[in-house]
């Protein structure tokens, strides 16, 4: 491989993730060298040059997402979002297990960037090697003086507090990540204010994906420069990709932004399992809408081609799903996951999701009325966009994009009481 | 400010005002369901969704912030299909169970669908049936019928700070609940059923008890605190069936248990309601005619001072203003007095001679604005929870700095920035240190005091003697606490001083009001926009009554015996020349046989005053003893002669609260049975003893205050139908006003204190006749601090018997965290513990024996 690698560049042993392997590959050398030759400005203008943008899902420009904050405020927090959570997702959990001080590190430059004094990991609760290796790395690392009272020597002060979730869901969106933080019900905030201006405690605070974070400490290295010329044009540097589904070959991958959808699926996961036609994908996690085999032919792994083609490149997460998969009992199993996981606080949501999924089961029941998929076009176009957070929107799409695009299989189920493709999905 | 344009109309609005606030200034009503004034708000319905030029998806107007320029639809095809299909989704969870729901016809779910036209479960499938909670007192919950807006949650929380329900599970199975699931166990103010839009929150007295629109609604005025709430009275076949407040009203339609649910009282069955003379029951005339002639004949035998009157704060102005004209003119004495003689009497003497000041010297929604609070000696929670719901705006929404300073934690504690628990009877020495403690730090309100104040030099030597260590030494309270909250209190652009009865009824009451004045001059609490100094009386009309002249020394209008020659001529009568006698030394007129006959209108010493075997035994030498009262109390089986009174929803009149808001009461219902309005009765008894008078009604008597007393001036202002008090007398700060020489008591008491005093589910003994207060506090008990319980080998409910140089009581123990080692409580509200027959006099605390009962 002669592509620049982020997160793929080293072998996997039974300590490369400890303090002296991560040094030993040249770690905590950009928090060293940020601390010691450039001003926190300075850090915040290699992020914006490398046109690094968020890997959580919705991809907004990281460097621009700091600028909103007010660095004079008295307090700044700086919140790293692991609340990984999202189907199909699953890279976070790769550094977590292999990697954590490059998050950590990159934390500390975010940190020492924005003025913050106190940073927040905010882990999933099902995390658990991910959990330990975290505490692992923090307590080497603040052994090694380099969290905590000032690091490597200097002015610059800062705690890291591990908080693991509870097991919700939703508390992966950031302002319910936020109110969960505080110690109340992990419920979404109102928009207006955001984060930016009136977070954590009422202060300015950032919220960062685990894998945005983990890229710092390679910008500050390599500079913003470098990063930007990696990948798309729109859409810089590489990505963790996971693969799910029918492949022959699942697991994470690293890419430049841009890399054909297509390789990935049938070269780098060794193709489609049992040598089966490609029926769909879901490009970025549960949440996107569904693209079918043909829809793919040219897409590229980078936002603006997967939006192009009517989906979203969200957190990454690439589900496959083969030739003779029955899609409605597929979306029963997403929409039972959304409706299982609405916080309950806004009406769209929480009466939306649960009556979607009561409607879907009863047509997987082989008990679906005529007008029940009017039904649930009805629903979604009555949440899209009426919620309090994305999660209406997240339980939504598949619905509205399933049902578009695999009518004839919801109908034929309907009519029949039965799925097109009976049985187990032979792979 | 803002400009924006809202459906075409421009706009100018303040900074930080939302869409709704906006709309609203230009008369554009945006449907909301979840949204409410008063607390912060939600966004969980949806249904306020406006469309925001620019922005891709509606925004929710409730709570989305105004911003230059913006160019807001309120009302469109797309954002009615929204709500729309919003009200839809509510309905597919919620019973159509209208016709046996208590909130048809009063129902925001109802209003909205029919507003909006959805008219139809359009998702209809099987419903999810969720237990009803019958298991809670007071209050119902069916989950069914829930649309989960939170406004209960966020009134309990943010308003009542009980902290009692929450939004529990998620999802679709999110409802209200308690947070452990146990039966509610909360303050039972019912604010969360008034916020409730639907039936899922209902009172259970009311329930069933009626269509909302079948009853008679009249405005009037709360009965039970001093704090003057404006309700309605919902009333049908003579029977007064709830009591709600309105979000427009002063108190923002919030009350507490006794406001919302005390009116069971007024049904009680054991309501007085025929005359009786020795028992047997009689008619009005023969009562009244034998009341007379037995008044008359002691007059006439034994002189006009061997008859006393004990009024009562209960009664309103008018009344009390006729009751002492009736001693004062048709009996010839000034032996008029009350209950306020064991605190808040005195305190007011104390304070207005010291200060001028009587009541309190701003209005309370004062407090909700002032910068730093001080409660002194006073469980608001008990004695006037409507002030304490603006002492919790203050201190959570407005950023307000409080101390709290009571020998028990109480509900405010959980709010306080400084605490000052101090030992029983060490309040005065206290409030000193804290003079002290700000003179020292230099945060005194020099312009005030320069400007209003003579004599500072003279307050720092008589403080000289006391040293903040000395003070620490005797109050149990660290030096650095002191030094602390003398700093969060003062240096502030405005103060609030709050005190209640363990001040004015404190050990060392006169040394502690005292000094308590002299924090106001101190601190330059007085005299401004927000705070001021706010005495609590647990009883309605306390205020109003001394303001009345019920009292031996004071005319109406506390005008002095020099002014007795206008009154004499406004009156056509010589006024008594001989000084009265307050209610003590009616005690030892009675014991000594000077005083033969006793009226008491509204009162009853033998369960609600102090020493009271000693009184009972008094009571026994009296020739005659007349009781008008609407219930059978301990003073009543005693009398000779009993008038059924009416109550509060029975009568009209005015009312005055702690702040001098004077509010006329709303009629709702006529008194049971024979029962009359207590100024008919007076006016009834002062024709036979004093021919010449004809009094029409209440509003000739008022007509008369404000002509006589200089108080009450000007008319009524009413706002939609409700009153909002009469021309105030506010407080006005003179020059030259000077500290008060300091003096620091401490009173020492032995191993036991008992502390007697009012608990939150009563007020008065008027709430022991409440069927409804009765199923939360249905009885006595005496709370011992954990501590002392360990050592007498007390368990939880356990007998316990405490006894004191006056009686003795025995009562179930509670054993109670909030407590100092030594200190006991019991409260007074129960005939049945009659906790107030172990205190000496005045004071509420008293030194006492304890055992296992």
């Amino acid at each position: 491989m002669t592509e620049p690698r982020v997160f793929f560049n080293f072998g996997i042993t039974d300590d490369s993730h400890t303090l002296s392997a991560y040094r030993g590959r040249g770690g905590y050398q950009a928090l060293e060298k940020a601390l010691r030759t450039m001003q926190p400005l300075d850090v915040e203008k290699e992020v914006t040059t490398s046109g690094l943008r968020g890997r959580g899902g919705a991809g907004f420009p990281t460097g621009s997402k700091w600028s909103f904050v007010d660095k004079k405020s008295p307090v700044v927090y700086l919140c790293c979002n692991a609340d990984e959570g999202e189907p199909g997702t699953f890279k976070d959990r790769w550094i977590f297990e292999h990697n954590s001080h490059q998050l950590v590190e990159g934390v500390l430059l975010a940190a020492y960037a924005l003025n913050v004094r106190h940073a927040f990991i905010y882990i999933r609760g099902e995390f658990d090697l991910s959990y330990r290796r975290l505490l692992l790395a923090l307590e080497e690392a603040r052994e090694a003086g380099l969290v905590g009272e000032r690091i490597l020597g200097t002015e610059f002060s800062c705690d890291i507090i591990v908080h693991q979730g509870g097991g919700a869901y939703v508390c992966g969106e950031e302002s319910s990540l936020l109110t969960s933080l505080e110690g109340f019900k992990g419920y979404p905030k109102n928009k207006p204010p955001f984060p930016a201006v009136k977070g954590l405690y009422q202060a300015p605070t950032v919220i960062n994906n685990v894998e945005t974070l983990a890229t710092i400490p390679w910008i500050i290295t390599h500079g913003g420069g470098a990063y930007a010329g990696i990948g798309a044009q729109n859409n810089t540097g590489t990505k963790l990709f996971g693969i799910s589904g029918h492949v022959n070959k699942p697991g994470i991958h690293e890419r430049p932004t841009g890399y054909p959808l297509k390789k990935i699926i049938f070269e780098d996961c060794g193709g489609i399992l049992g040598g089966k036609a490609l029926k769909a994908v879901i490009p970025g996690g549960s949440s996107t809408p569904v693209l079918k085999g043909f829809e793919i032919e040219n897409v590229t792994l980078d936002a603006e081609s997967v939006i192009k083609a009517g989906s979203m490149l969200g957190s990454g997460g690439i589900i496959v799903i083969a030739e003779g998969t029955c899609m409605v009992r597929l979306l029963q199993v997403l929409t039972r996951f959304y409706a299982h996981e609405s916080c309950g606080q806004c009406t769209p949501c929480r009466e939306g999701t649960a009556w979607m999924d009561k409607v879907i089961g009863r047509i997987v029941a082989g008990q679906g009325v005529k007008g029940d998929l009017e039904r649930l076009e009805a629903v979604t176009s009555g949440i899209m966009g009426n919620t309090v957070c994305a999660l209406g929107d997240a339980a939504s799409m598949p619905v509205a994009s399933f049902i578009k695009k695999f009518r004839d299989e919801f109908e034929y189920y309907i009519e029949h009481g039965r799925s097109m493709f009976d049985g187990r999905l032979e792979i | 400010m803002v400009k924006l344009t809202i459906d075409g109309k421009n706009v100018t609005v303040a900074a930080g005002a939302t869409i709704l606030e906006a709309a609203a200034t230009v008369g554009i009503k945006i449907p909301t369901l979840c949204w409410l004034q008063k607390v912060s708000p939600t966004g969980a319905c949806r249904v306020c969704a406006v469309e925001v030029e620019g922005v891709d998806r509606p925004m929710t107007a409730c709570n989305t912030p105004v911003k230059e320029g913006i160019n807001v639809t309120t009302q469109s095809e797309k954002l009615t299909e929204i709500r729309r299909k919003l009200l839809e989704l509510l309905l597919v969870n919620h019973p159509l169970d209208c016709p046996v729901c208590d909130a048809g016809g009063e129902c925001d779910l109802q209003d909205s669908c029919f507003g909006l036209g959805a008219s139809r479960q359009e998702y209809s499938a099987l419903l999810e049936k969720r237990p009803i909670r019958y298991d809670w007192k007071l209050l119902e919950s069916d989950p069914n019928r829930c649309i989960l807006c939170e406004k209960c949650v966020k009134v309990d929380h943010e308003i009542v700070g009980a902290d009692a329900i929450e939004v529990v599970n998620r999802g679709e199975a999110t409802i209200i609940d308690t947070h452990d699931g146990a039966p509610l166990n909360c303050e039972f103010c019912g604010n969360c059923i008034a916020a409730c839009p639907t039936g899922t929150l209902i009172s259970k007295p009311f329930k069933f008890r009626g269509r909302p629109w079948t009853f008679n609604i009249t405005k009037s005025v709360c009965a039970f605190c001093s704090a003057g709430c404006q309700i309605e009275y919902h009333a049908r076949d003579g029977r007064v069936e709830r009591v709600t407040s309105e979000d427009d009203t002063y108190n923002s339609g919030n009350l507490c248990i006794n406001g919302r649910f005390g009116y069971s009282a007024f049904n009680a069955p054991e309501r007085l309601i025929i005359p009786t003379v020795n028992g047997a029951e009689t008619d009005w005339e023969s009562a009244v005619s034998t009341a007379a002639n037995r008044l008359k004949g002691i007059v006439t035998a034994h002189g006009p001072d061997a008859a006393a009157a004990i009024a009562s704060p209960r009664l309103t102005n008018e009344e009390n203003f006729l009751f002492q004209k009736l001693m004062r003119v048709a009996i010839g004495t000034n032996n008029i007095d009350s209950e306020a003689r064991f605190g808040y009497a005195p305190a007011q003497a104390l304070l207005a001679k010291n200060i001028g000041l009587y009541g309190a010297s701003n209005p309370i929604d004062r407090i909700d604005t002032a910068a730093a609070i001080l409660v002194f000696g006073c469980d608001l929670n008990a004695e006037s929870t409507a002030v304490e719901y603006r002492v919790i705006k203050a201190a959570t929404k407005n950023d307000a700095k409080l101390v709290v300073a009571n020998m028990r934690d109480v509900k405010l504690t959980k709010y306080n920035h400084g605490r000052l628990k101090y030992r029983p009877g060490s309040e005065a020495l206290l409030v000193n240190g804290l003079i002290r403690a700000i003179l020292d730090a230099g945060v005194e309100d020099r312009e005030f005091i320069a400007k209003y104040v003579s004599n500072l030099d003279a307050l720092k030597e008589s403080l000289a003697g006391i040293s903040l260590s000395q003070v620490a030494e005797a109050t149990g309270v660290p030096e650095k606490d002191i030094i602390e909250s003398a700093r969060l209190i003062a240096g502030k652009s405005s103060l609030a001083i709050i005190f209640g009865a363990d001040a004015m009824r404190s050990t060392v009451s006169a040394d502690c009001i005292a000094a308590l004045g002299n924090l106001a001059l101190v601190t330059g609490c007085l005299g401004k926009e927000a705070g001021g100094l706010f005495p609590i009386d647990e009883k309605n009309n306390a205020q109003g009554m001394l303001d009345m002249g019920v009292a031996p020394d004071s005319l109406p209008g506390y005008h002095a015996g020099n002014a007795a020659a206008v009154f004499e001529t406004a009156w056509g009568a010589k006024l008594p020349a001989a000084p009265g006698k307050d209610l003590w030394q009616i005690v030892e007129g009675i014991e000594q046989g000077s005083i033969k006959a006793l009226y008491i209108a509204g009162s009853d010493p033998l369960a609600a005053f102090p020493n009271n075997r000693r009184i009972r035994k008094a009571f026994d030498k009296l020739e005659f003893l007349l009781v008008q009262d609407s219930f059978p109390t301990e003073s009543a089986k005693m009398a000779n002669v009993v008038f059924p009174a009416s109550l509060a929803p029975e009568k009209s009149g005015t009312f005055t609260t702690l702040d001098h808001r004077v509010q006329c009461l709303g009629k709702a219902v006529n008194a049971p049975g024979l029962a009359r309005e207590d100024w008919d009765i007076f006016a009834e008894l002062y024709g036979k003893l004093a021919p010449a008078s004809v009094i029409t009604g209440p509003e000739q008597i008022l007509t008369e205050i404000k002509a006589l007393s200089n108080l009450y001036g000007g008319e009524c202002s009413v706002v939609k139908g409700r009153c909002q008090g009469a021309g105030k007398r506010g407080f006005a700060l003179k020059e030259g006003l000077s500290f008060v020489p300091v003096s620091a008591k401490s009173a020492d008491g032995g191993d036991y204190q008992l502390l007697v005093g009012p608990i939150l589910y009563h007020n008065g003994t008027i709430s022991g006749w409440s069927a409804n207060n009765l199923t939360v506090a249905p009885e006595g008990y005496i709370a011992i601090a954990a501590d002392d319980a360990g050592r007498l080998g007390i368990a939880e409910g356990a007998a316990i018997r405490v006894t004191s140089s006056a009686g003795s009581m025995t009562g179930p123990a509670r054993i109670s965290k909030a407590l100092q080692k030594g200190l006991l409580f019991a409260p007074h509200h129960f005939r049945g513990l009659n906790s107030n027959a172990l205190l000496e006099g005045s004071a509420n605390l008293v030194t006492v024996k304890v055992e296992k009962g």
